[in-house]
C-alpha cells in the first residue's frame, strides 16, 4: 500500500543524568571534583536501539512497566525530543495526548485552551473555530468550559484533552494513559470516537497499563523493557 | 496554496500566544492594561524629581518629554529581553507536549510588548501637545528606521537569554545587572548633552544610544539622520544573528531541560 506512517530505526535516546547541581562558585571551587563527576556520570538510556515500523491505519498498543521508555518514545515521535541517535520518519499530522492537562495552560479557560492547543498542534484559527462547537459538545463539561482549568476535575481534564486531540483529525494519534480517569460513559464515547478515526485512516499509538484497553483498541501490542522492544505481537 | 496555509498557521500561532500572554498578565489585576502605561509614567515622574529637580538637569528643553519618551521606549526593549529569561519555563507545559516552533515564543514577547508600546503612544502625543511640540515628516521618518533596529536587537538578546538561561540559571542575576548598567549607559534619563566629550565616542557604540536619539528626533527636536542608523542596524543584525545561532544550537534539548 502506501508508505508507512512511522519508520523508526535504531533509535537511541539518552538523557544526561544530573548528579548534583553545581552553582558557579561551587563549580570553580571544586573544579577537579566537578570534572570527575561530569565524566563519570553515564547517560541514562531511555530508549536503546529501538526499530519499529508502523503502517498507516495501524493500531498499536505500547505496554511495559514504569520507566521503560513508552512516553519517551511518544515524545520522540511527536517531535518534542529532537536530539537522539538513529532515524525517525513520521508522515502526517501528529496529535499528542500525553498525561492530563498536557499542552494546556492552567490559568486559561477551557475554550481558550482548545484554541491554544489546537493551533499549536497545527490547525489554523479558522479551522479551530469551526471545530469548536463539536469539541465542546464532545467534552460535555457544561459551564466549566469558560472556567479556568485549575478548577477542573481530572475527569474533566481528560474529557477536554481527548476531545481536542481527536477533533483536529490527526493522521497519527498518540494517547498516553488518559482514558483511565474517565467514567464508564466517557470511555465508551472515547472508544467510539477512536473507532471512527481509525476507520478514517488514522494511526493510533496507545500507551496503557490496562490489558483490557489494549486488547480492546489495538491489533498489535509492543512491549518495552528498559528501553528495548522485548515483544511485538499481533492481537487478534 | 500550501505556502499560504503555512503562513496563516504561523500568524495564528503567534497571535494565540500573544492572546495568552495578555490574558495571563492582566488576569487578576484591577487596573489591568493601565499598568503598562502607569509604570513608565511613574518612573518618569521619579526621574524628573531626582534628576530634573534635585540634580537640576531640567534645563534641558522639555525635560519631562525627554524622560517620558525615553522611558517608554526603554521599558519596551527591556521588558522584551527580561521576559525571555523565564519564557521557556513559563511555557513548560506546552513545550513538553507540543512540537510547535519555539522561536514563536520569543517573537511573541516582542509583539506583546510592542502592542503595549503602541497603545502608550496616545499618552506621548498628549504630552507632546502639552509642551506644544508638533510632529513633522522628518521626525516621523525615524520610526521606519527604529522599528527594524529595535526588533532585531530585542529579539536577538531574547533568543540568547531564553536559550542560555535554561542551561545556566545564574544568568538571571547577571542579566539584572547587565540591564541596569545598560540603562545607565543609554540616554534614557541622562540628557546626551551631559555626556563628556571624552567618552562620547564610546557612548555612541551602544546601539540603544542611536535608537533613543532617533526616537527623540521623532517629536523632541524633529530631524532625520539616517547615517547614524546604519551603524545601529549593523550591530542589531549582528546581535540577532548571534542570538539566533545560539538558540538554534540549544533548542533541540529545551524540552529535556525542564
Amino acid at each position: 500500500m502506501s508508505e508507512p506512517a512511522i519508520e523508526i530505526s535504531h533509535l537511541t535516546k539518552t538523557f544526561r543524568r544530573v548528579q548534583r547541581h553545581y552553582g558557579l562558585k561551587a563549580m570553580l571551587l571544586h573544579l577537579p571534583q566537578y570534572i570527575r563527576d561530569r565524566s563519570r556520570a553515564e547517560p541514562f538510556k531511555a530508549l536503546d536501539d529501538v526499530s519499529l515500523t508502523i503502517n498507516r491505519g495501524e493500531r498499536i498498543g505500547l505496554a511495559g512497566h514504569n520507566g521503560c521508555g513508552k512516553t519517551t518514545l511518544l515524545s520522540v515521535i511527536g517531535g518534542v525530543y529532537k536530539r537522539y541517535s538513529g532515524s525517525v520518519r513520521v508522515r502526517g499530522r501528529v496529535s499528542m495526548m500525553l498525561a492530563l492537562g498536557a499542552g494546556f495552560n492552567n490559568q486559561l479557560s477551557g475554550r481558550d485552551n482548545i484554541l491554544l492547543n489546537g493551533i499549536l498542534q497545527g490547525r489554523t484559527r479558522a479551522e479551530m473555530l469551526e471545530l469548536m462547537p463539536s469539541i465542546i459538545d464532545f467534552a460535555d463539561i457544561g459551564q466549566f468550559i469558560d472556567a479556568p482549568l485549575y478548577q477542573y476535575s481530572s475527569g474533566m481534564l481528560a474529557r477536554l484533552g481527548f476531545s481536542v486531540a481527536t477533533a483536529i483529525e490527526p493522521d497519527i494519534l498518540l494517547v498516553d494513559e488518559v482514558m483511565a480517569v474517565g467514567d464508564a460513559d466517557f470511555r465508551k464515547k472515547c472508544a467510539t470516537r477512536i473507532d471512527a478515526l481509525l476507520s478514517g485512516g488514522t494511526t493510533l499509538i496507545l500507551v496503557s497499563h490496562s490489558a483490557s484497553d489494549l486488547k480492546r483498541h489495538c491489533r498489535r501490542i509492543v512491549t518495552l523493557d528498559h528501553g528495548r522492544i522485548v515483544s511485538d505481537v499481533s492481537n487478534t | 496554496m500550501r505556502l499560504s496555509r503555512r503562513f496563516i498557521l504561523k500568524r495564528d500561532q503567534i497571535s494565540v500566544l500573544i492572546a495568552k500572554d495578555f490574558k495571563l498578565k492582566y488576569d487578576s489585576t484591577a487596573l489591568g492594561f493601565l499598568w503598562s502605561m502607569l509604570i513608565p509614567l511613574l518612573m518618569s515622574g521619579v526621574y524628573y524629581l531626582v534628576f530634573g529637580v534635585l540634580m537640576r538637569w531640567g534645563r534641558v528643553e522639555n525635560y519631562l518629554l525627554y524622560l517620558i519618551s525615553g522611558t517608554f521606549l526603554w521599558q519596551f526593549f527591556a521588558n522584551v529581553v527580561m521576559q525571555n529569561g523565564r519564557i521557556m519555563m513559563a511555557n513548560a507545559a506546552l513545550l513538553k507536549k507540543t512540537a510547535f516552533d519555539r522561536r514563536l515564543l520569543v517573537w511573541g514577547t516582542f509583539f506583546t510588548e510592542g502592542a503595549h508600546f503602541v497603545l502608550t503612544i496616545p499618552v506621548m502625543i498628549l504630552v507632546m501637545h502639552l509642551f506644544g511640540v508638533r510632529f513633522t515628516l522628518a521626525g516621523l521618518a525615524n520610526i521606519v528606521l527604529i522599528v527594524p533596529c529595535i526588533a532585531l536587537l530585542a529579539v536577538g538578546c531574547g533568543y540568547f537569554y531564553a536559550a542560555c538561561n535554561l542551561y545556566f540559571r545564574d544568568l538571571e542575576r547577571i542579566m539584572t545587572i547587565v540591564m541596569m548598567s545598560w540603562l545607565y549607559c543609554s540616554p534614557v534619563f541622562i540628557p546626551i548633552q551631559n555626556i563628556p566629550q571624552k567618552v562620547l565616542a564610546y557612548y555612541n557604540l551602544n546601539p540603544m544610544t542611536g535608537i533613543l536619539c532617533a526616537w527623540r528626533d521623532v517629536f523632541y527636536t524633529p530631524s532625520f539622520h539616517p547615517q547614524r542608523m546604519v551603524y545601529v542596524f549593523c550591530v542589531a543584525l549582528a546581535v540577532f544573528l548571534a542570538g539566533r545561532f545560539v538558540f538554534r544550537r540549544l533548542e533541540p534539548r529545551f524540552a529535556e531541560m525542564m
